[in-house]
């Protein structure tokens, strides 16, 4: 009964011919993609070494510091914007040798969580490093919450993996085995956002308590963000092509559906008023009412946020243009005013193994 | 980090993407947009490559791709000229009865149908696509595939009669 349909439709597919697609377009074209949703490529070069060149290089620990040493005598209590190349994690006023390569980082209210790239994973605090851990050393990825004292992670090594939380202010980690871990997504206050078999869920840290917040399985919608108990979740999947946007929750307020932020990671603000999700150009979002706040680019192509220092300074990642240099900017919400706090790192195709952005996750593909 | 196996990926598109284009050709009706939303979802394809845990679900990727873009891409009217309407072409005059079965007026009937209708019937009827696979592709619950092969079959019906040879009636519209 549908032959002539089908009849149709076949017959009007076989009139047209198509090229096949350029491969090496199409990979350069995704390879670009990779970066910038991975964040932010990198930085990296003869300005960068230049910059570091400038700025005095201490050990940590060491007497050279002054007043601006980062980590030593006085913990990170205010957010800083940080970048890391090699071992050095910097200030836009301060260089800090931590003693290991630093391929991927996340920072807490005491100090930092690393990893070398090799599956170890290194706290920093108070002018010690110390190992707290494994990791995975394809595709790490450690999540913190900046204005706590938790980071988090999956262990793969032992009988299975499982999840890994440290806690800076003591330097005690737990491990929790669950069935299924496969993902840990965020660290808000003392609760744990992951994949297991149960599919994305929150963990009361304290108590065992679990509410499973999507039941997808596999790689069903992830949790993007989390702070101060408002949340970004994924709407549809990413992973299989669907991602129909964002939804975000507050404790206080109804949700909102971003449906054109299609980021696959996100950040709030510190008190959780506005979300950035990654894309080529900044998308940034009040989570009372989701509307969209705009930004003076001044002219530059790309653009992303990466890092609230705290209620309304973003820290972006951008270029004038495809190829460089790589700038770090300071931006205000809801002004949407920037300005170059790091200029010319670098271009984006320097990219790569030795700079790292406090996003949890390695910078190259 | 999987690493993305470039040549791995360029021999999927190399078998694949003839089969790709023709499918997106009748989703959109035109062979620049088809070309423009392939090569959009072989990039997203190859962005996920690493992700795909068996590469034999690749071309399933590909096509949910593909419809999801096309869907999003209408929705967002980033198209110049949407062709999608609630109203359907003139039905041909009764001197025109052969007309019916002719293609070129099923085509543009086919393509003044929305476009998620339009998506979801080309899945069925073109790929030969379970409503579960059509479902799958489109990002829906299967319920939503029945709801919109039904209201497309049936707009076409409205215009083109009840040729049973010619569309599939719609209470025999079978699921599988």
């Amino acid at each position: 009964m549908t032959e002539k349909l089908k009849t149709l439709l076949h017959e009007r597919a076989e009139t047209v011919n198509f090229a096949v697609p350029d491969v090496d377009a199409l990979t350069s074209s995704g390879d670009r993609r990779v970066r910038r949703r991975r964040g932010f490529s990198v930085l990296g070069g003869v300005a960068a070494l230049a910059l570091v060149g400038s700025l005095a290089s201490t050990q940590l620990g060491g007497s050279g510091g002054g007043d601006d040493d980062l980590v030593a005598d006085d913990p990170v209590t205010a957010r800083v914007l940080t970048w890391a190349q090699g071992s050095v994690l910097h200030t836009p006023t301060t260089s800090t040798d931590l003693g290991h390569r630093i391929r991927a980082y996340v920072s807490t209210s005491e100090g930092y969580v690393f990893t070398d790239g090799t599956g170890h994973v290194y706290s920093a605090v108070d002018g010690e490093v110390t190992e707290v851990g494994s990791i995975t050393s394809k595709g790490p990825r450690l999540v913190a919450d900046g204005d706590g004292t938790l980071a988090a992670w999956v262990d793969p090594s032992g009988g299975r993996p499982a999840f890994v939380v440290v806690d800076q202010s003591t330097g005690e980690t737990q491990r929790f085995e669950e069935p299924g871990a496969t993902e840990v997504y965020a660290v808000d206050g003392a609760t744990a956002y992951w994949r297991d078999d149960r599919g994305a869920v929150a963990v009361d840290l304290h108590s065992g308590a679990t509410r499973v917040v999507n039941a997808t399985p596999g790689t069903g919608a992830g949790v993007l963000a989390a702070e101060d108990g408002a949340l970004a979740v994924e709407r549809g999947n990413a992973g299989d092509a669907a991602n129909d946007g964002t939804v975000i929750s507050r404790p206080d307020g109804d949700e909102v559906i971003l449906s054109d932020a299609y980021g696959s990671t996100a950040v709030f603000s510190t008190d959780a008023r506005w979300v950035s999700v990654d894309a080529d150009e900044p998308q940034v979002f009040d989570t009372r009412s989701g509307e969209p706040v705009s930004f003076d680019l001044q002219g530059r192509v790309f653009a992303t946020g990466f890092e609230w220092l705290d209620a309304t300074t973003l820290v972006m990642i951008a270029s004038k243009n495809e190829a460089g240099p790589v700038e770090l900017l300071s931006c205000t919400v809801p002004a949407g005013t920037c300005e170059s706090t790091v200029s010319d790192l670098g271009t984006f195709d320097d990219f790569a193994t030795t700079f790292a952005l406090p996003v949890g996750v390695e910078l190259e593909d | 980090m999987p690493s993305r196996d470039k040549l791995e990926f360029a021999e999927f598109v190399a078998a694949r993407s003839p089969a790709l284009h023709r499918a997106a050709y009748l989703m959109v009706g035109d062979v620049g947009l088809a070309q423009d939303l392939v090569q959009e979802a072989l990039t997203k394809t190859y962005v996920a490559w690493p992700r795909l845990r068996d590469k034999a679900n690749a071309e399933a990727y590909t096509r949910r791709a593909i419809t999801t873009t096309a869907i999003s891409w209408y929705r967002r009217k980033r198209w110049s000229s949407e062709r999608s309407t609630e109203t359907l072409p003139e039905q041909p005059s009764p001197g025109h009865a052969d007309r019916v079965t002719d293609s070129a007026f099923l085509w543009e009937c086919l393509l003044a149908l929305p476009v998620r209708q339009r998506a979801a019937i080309v899945l069925r009827y073109y790929e030969d696509l379970t409503e579960a696979q059509t479902a799958e592709a489109m990002g829906c619950a299967v319920g939503t595939v029945k709801s919109q092969v039904s209201a497309g079959i049936s707009k076409l019906r409205n215009r083109l009669g009840d040729d049973p040879e010619l569309l599939p009636l719609i209470n025999l519209v079978v699921s599988r």
